[in-house]
């Protein structure tokens, strides 16, 4: 038991699994269980991932779908539990038949994984002839990355071996549940273009379901998030032999970071980064031309202290890019995900640079609230749930920095990655915007 | 042996399974095969004869005991003659789901680098009866190929062994896997050639028959098998047979069980018994038990929901579940703590919902956020073991460090399939001090997300009212507020105006923003007031009747003439005419001049209506206010709002349970100006301007006039946007 942890303030592992499947072009996932379940994990992936033009419940009065475009669940009532849903389930699957999904992904609802459903009969009676996964158990208390990840194991075990592509990579990790995934998954594209990388697949956030089938002729794998990928890693390398990039390199947030995850990619595929490094060069000269400005005015963001709320694979990065490039000072490190790779950088690079910094793992709201009170941090990093937690802290809000989910009442349409040259653009933005409003205009 | 096989040995409890599972996995390994044998049953006890009376550790408990890394070494032992044992364990008797457990054991050992392709036999030695599907995992043919059933002429071994049969039936490739029946000799009167006959009308057939033999008891008594303590015995000759009957892979057949009555009739035929009693041949019905007196009609409930129990009929969905429903409730109280015995999903759903789904996107804009809720997070050592001690563990903890005045317990799906008995966990807390309010929940299997709500207003009304407080007039209560609703506190605060503008006090918000003083002190208002004329409200109302107290006859008002009658209704309920003449003058006067100003735009503009909600007299009363020509309200069906009812009907084109395919059609026959729905299509038709109607409305004398305003700025502009026509490159299906 994670007794009182922050993980219930996030989606689940239930939600992690049905993302990584409907995060694929072609894929559509079947919720196993009641519609308590359903509808908010379809309402998410709608949210962060809107494929469909209409979220009038009258253009989705099937069945299964309770008014939603995404997810259909088998609406499991008291006497499924008993009896099992497989005639629901066979229905549900034999209409998915018609639809022309190419890949189904059946998840459990955590109380149909107690009674052992047989799905597998299911999907014989409905004669699928979509490729099909099952999640048999989501967890009944896992983390996002750990249910995206099974489901995404699920979904490796269905791949066949295939030639090797030359100079062509994997990238495992991005989900439709990161924050403003697309604008990372695009960034990470096209910093790869530029080294004449070629991305075989991207595991799986708004991967086309063929791009997924040929994962396996990738040259290297490129784990961009441990806690979404390691494992999925281990299991192609078994399968496939695709060799990984080191789980320490971090992920390319920030100057340094960047160039160690392109310096080492490219000493693997033997590639040129040169035109990289002058992209970096012009986002250097872009914030530098910011930064001296806010600098000059109003002597920020140097030791502004900072709270950072997010998966270890991101304040990793975060951390070194704040503290190391823009001198602010961390006060408080809130670690969601645990990779262990990055939840040991994140201790080593505490330690190294002396600081007082509290660091919590999976903390509960309460604890939070006392550490954002004690710490006092004049700008937080992190999601909406922490930006309501401080909103309970202090009357004036904080200055504030969306880098998770969930992104209560956001919309982002325009290109705002964090990762790669313009993520480092980016978040040097929204610090300056939150920390010195006005300042340029003096 | 070509490839591995893998095989299920299953039979009633304590026929001896383990035993004879023991034995032959002996007698296949001393023919040099490779073998594994998994004990699924959680007394743990199959692979001890085969480990010298060692009992292993399990797979559960290692799992239980929470290790970061679970290693296959910790649970893999090797036995007598090479053999690899793994036991699965389980909970104690009477707590958590062993067979949950089995479905984690499988799992882990998925996941754990077992490699079964390096042994030619993996064999299950399974529970008992099959009865979950927990137990029927090893049935599965990602799990094993054939499946072996002991039983004993027992009346009740044969009944489990037809029981299994079923379940091998269910889970069976097309071909089959029954591939025989191992008998197991109590004594019984013709045993041998009743379980031959047994086998037949299986389509299987008796694959062995074990005597009864003192032998089996001394080699227990020595913690060996037969093989190893009498290599030389009969019985042990008899295992090595039935080993190379296996080897030779006996045929798998699809059984054919038997029916209760055959069942029956089948072991008549072997005894020299006399029938005193027969079956009876129809079920006895409620009715036909009971003694009189009796309110049948409770029993005909009762009766009428057991079969909807079981029935084979297609059940009404429910609409969300009774812990998410509950939340909406309990969440608004600020000085308790609401507890989910649940896993994390569940408590995350139930805060998203308050916080940004019931608005789509929008915040709900409650002040006192997060709303205060812990949960226990349940994880797979609570389902296999039973998670009653860390709900007890966490509200004693939560209570140390917080302190809130009363926890509310909220359970799921997961915990009420598995059995808890959170109420004794309850009744400890109780007695200890520590206050806590169990809502009747149990995630969908209380209910949908209404029936969650009013379980919640119910316990917490029985919880705090204090009936001794006496009614103050110049009290009122607000009921039913939508906490769901981004226009709940402007709703609140419209109608506070108003209450101000009367001199009256708002005594409680039940249940918005409120504290358990407030709901202590529930009677103390002289007049509950409803925030909406709804099927919930009316059931708020039913509950907090039994309190006494005063309702009014009017929920909180939408637009110019409802707010006008309910101001003066309340004015005079109070003897405060005066006020509310004052009140209405200058509402009137507002309105009026609004009202004049926007007909200037708005006047003869033709509109269709279609919605989901059904009370639109508001919308209706408004429009016709503004001099708009009203062509046609399409009311969709709804599974939440009541039946639609106006003092319009006789004056207006209605059609109620409007079928959404005709509304193109229909806007190309009518031609309106304006169309107003709850949600705007992604296809606008016609040349007509689309704006939302919300299903909860702002109440008070002025919230229609700002979709007027909306109105007359969206008739300013071109009525299609040019975003619009972009749906062409939209090309993904909705």
């Amino acid at each position: 038991m994670q007794s009182s942890s922050i993980s219930h303030l996030r989606p689940d592992s239930l939600t992690g699994a049905v993302s990584a499947i409907e995060g694929i072009r072609g894929g559509c996932a079947v919720i196993n269980g009641p519609t308590g379940c359903k509808y908010f994990t379809s309402y998410f992936v709608d949210n962060q991932d809107p494929r469909g033009s209409s979220i009038d419940p009258k253009d989705h009065q099937g069945r299964f779908y309770f008014g939603q475009p995404r997810a259909p669940s088998t609406y499991v009532d008291e006497k499924d539990y008993i009896y099992g849903a497989g005639p629901k389930l066979t229905a549900l699957l034999t209409q998915l038949n018609e639809g022309g999904s190419g890949l189904i992904g059946i998840v459990n609802s955590p109380g149909m994984s107690l009674i052992g459903d047989d799905i597998a009969g299911a999907i014989t009676r409905a004669k699928v002839r979509a490729t099909t996964v099952v999640v048999e158990s989501a967890g009944f208390t896992g983390s996002f990355a750990k249910g995206f990840q099974d489901a995404l194991m699920e979904i490796v075990r269905t791949l066949e071996p295939m030639g090797k592509a030359p100079g062509s990579v994997n990238l495992i990790g991005p989900s439709i549940g990161h924050y403003n995934w697309e604008g990372d998954v695009r960034e990470l594209k096209r910093l790869l273009e530029l080294m004449s990388v070629r991305v075989q697949a991207v595991l799986t956030a708004g991967e086309s379901l063929e791009n997924i089938r040929r994962a396996s002729s990738a040259s290297l794998n490129v784990v961009v998030y441990e806690e979404y990928g390691d494992a999925v890693a281990e299991l192609m390398e078994e399968r496939f032999g695709i060799p990984s990039l080191p789980l320490t390199t971090l992920a390319p947030l920030g100057p340094a970071a960047i160039g160690g995850w392109v310096g080492r990619i490219a000493e693997r595929l033997s590639v040129d980064v040169g035109r990289v490094e002058r992209e970096m060069e012009e986002a250097r000269r872009k914030c530098f031309s910011a930064l001296v400005r806010a600098s000059s005015v109003s002597g920020v963001p140097k030791g502004t202290p900072f709270a950072i709320f997010g998966d270890s694979s991101i304040v990793a990065p975060a951390l070194s890019f704040l503290h190391d490039y823009l001198g602010m000072y961390p006060c408080l490190a809130v670690l969601k995900e645990v990779g262990e790779q990055n939840s040991r950088f994140v201790e080593d690079f505490l330690r190294s640079v002396n600081s007082d910094c509290t660091l919590l793992v999976r903390p509960d709201q309460y604890q939070v609230k006392e550490a954002l009170a004690e710490r006092d941090p004049e700008i937080i990093f992190g999601s909406s749930v922490e930006k309501q937690i401080s909103r309970t802290v202090w009357k004036e809000p904080r200055p504030f920095v969306h880098i998770d989910t969930p992104a209560w009442g956001r919309v982002t349409l325009t290109h705002r990655p964090i990762l790669g040259p313009s993520g480092m653009l980016t978040l040097t933005e929204d610090i300056l915007n939150q920390l010195c409003p006005g300042a340029f205009s003096t | 042996m070509k490839s591995m096989r893998s095989i299920a040995i299953y039979g009633k409890g304590g026929i001896g399974k383990s035993t004879i599972t023991a034995n032959l996995s002996v007698a296949l390994a001393e023919k040099g095969y490779k073998v594994l044998q998994i004990g699924c049953d959680p007394k743990h006890d199959s692979t001890r004869l085969l480990l010298g009376g060692f009992t292993q550790s399990t797979v559960l408990e290692l799992l239980k005991d929470g290790s970061d890394s679970p290693s296959l070494g910790d649970v893999l032992m090797t036995g007598y003659k090479g053999i690899k044992c793994i036991e699965a364990g389980g909970p104690e008797p009477g707590v958590g789901c062993a067979g949950r457990g089995i479905i984690s054991m499988t799992t882990f050992l998925k996941n754990s680098g077992l490699k079964v392709n390096d042994f030619d036999l993996v064999i299950y030695d399974v529970l008992g009866d099959v009865v979950c599907g927990g137990f029927g995992v090893p049935m599965r043919n990602e799990y094993s190929n054939e499946i072996y059933v002991i039983s004993s002429g027992e009346l009740m071994s044969i009944y489990a062994a037809n029981n299994i049969s079923k379940g091998i039936r269910n889970f069976s490739n097309p071909k089959g896997k029954l591939a025989g029946i191992i008998g197991n000799e109590r004594g019984v009167k013709g045993e041998r050639q009743l379980l031959d006959e047994f086998a037949r009308r299986l389509g299987s057939r008796l694959l062995t028959i074990f005597a009864r033999n003192e032998i089996f008891r001394e080699a227990e008594l020595n913690c060996m098998t037969i093989m190893e303590y009498a290599p030389g015995s009969e019985i042990a000759s008899q295992f090595r047979a039935l080993a190379e009957l296996i080897i030779s892979a006996p045929t798998a057949v699809l059984p054919t069980p038997l029916g209760e009555d055959e069942l029956v009739e089948l072991n008549l035929q072997f005894t020299d018994a006399k029938v005193l009693r027969r079956k009876p041949k129809a079920k006895r019905t409620v009715e036909a038990v009971v003694q009189a007196p009796v309110d049948f009609s409770v029993q005909r409930r009762e009766l009428k929901r057991e079969i909807s129990r079981i029935g084979p009929e297609e059940r009404e969905p429910l609409h969300g579940c009774t812990l998410g429903g509950a939340f909406n409730v309990t969440g608004q109280v600020k000085d308790c703590l609401s507890v989910m015995h649940s896993p994390a999903g569940c408590a995350y759903m139930s805060i998203d919902g308050l916080m940004s789904i019931g608005t789509r996107g929008g915040m709900s804009g409650q002040s006192h956020l997060l709303p205060n809720l812990l949960s226990t997070s349940i994880g797979e050592d609570d389902v296999v073991f039973g998670g009653e001690r860390h709900l007890e563990e966490l509200i004693r903890e939560a209570h140390r460090r917080l302190r809130p005045r009363a926890f509310f317990l909220i359970t799921s799906c997961p915990v009420s399939i598995i059995g808890d008995n959170w109420d004794q966990v309850v009744s400890k807390l109780l007695k200890d001090g520590i206050r806590v309010v169990s809502i009747q929940t149990e995630g969908i299997i209380g209910g949908d997300y209404q029936k969650g709500m009013i379980n919640a207003y119910a316990a917490l009304a029985k919880e705090f009212i204090d009936p001794e407080v006496a009614a103050e007039e110049g009290h009122v209560n607000v009921v039913g507020e939508r906490n769901t609703s981004k226009l709940a506190d402007r709703n609140f605060a419209a109608m506070k105006e108003i209450f101000d503008a009367l001199g009256l006090r708002v005594n409680c918000r039940f249940i918005r923003d409120t504290t358990t003083q407030e709901l202590q002190n529930f009677l103390r208002g002289s007049l509950s007031i409803l925030a909406a004329n709804d099927s919930l409200c009316a059931e708020l109302r039913k509950i907090l009747s039994d309190y006494g107290g005063e309702f009014f006859d009017r929920s909180f008002p939408i637009g110019f003439e409802e707010t006008k009658v309910f101001v003066e209704r309340l004015g005079e309920r109070y003897a405060k005419e005066g006020l509310a003449g004052e009140l209405l003058g200058t509402a009137e006067d507002e309105y009026r001049s609004s009202v004049k100003r926007l007909k200037k735009a708005l006047s003869g503009k033709r509109v269709m209506i279609f919605s989901y909600a059904q009370d639109l007299d508001w919308l209706i009363g408004t429009l016709l206010d503004l001099e708009m020509q009203v062509l046609k309200l399409c009311i969709y069906d709804s599974c939440v709002e009541s039946a639609f009812i106006s003092r319009y009907a006789d004056s207006v084109d209605v059609e109620t349970s409007y079928p959404a395919e005709k509304r193109r059609d229909d806007i190309l026959d009518k031609g309106p100006d304006l169309v107003l729905t709850n949600y705007v299509p992604k296809e606008v038709v016609g040349r007509a301007v689309y704006d939302v109607v919300p299903l909860s409305p702002l109440n008070g004398f002025y919230g229609p006039l700002e979709h007027a305003r909306r109105w007359v700025q969206k008739i300013r502009v071109p009525f299609q946007e040019g975003w619009r026509e972009d749906a062409k490159l939209f090309n993904i299906p909705s």
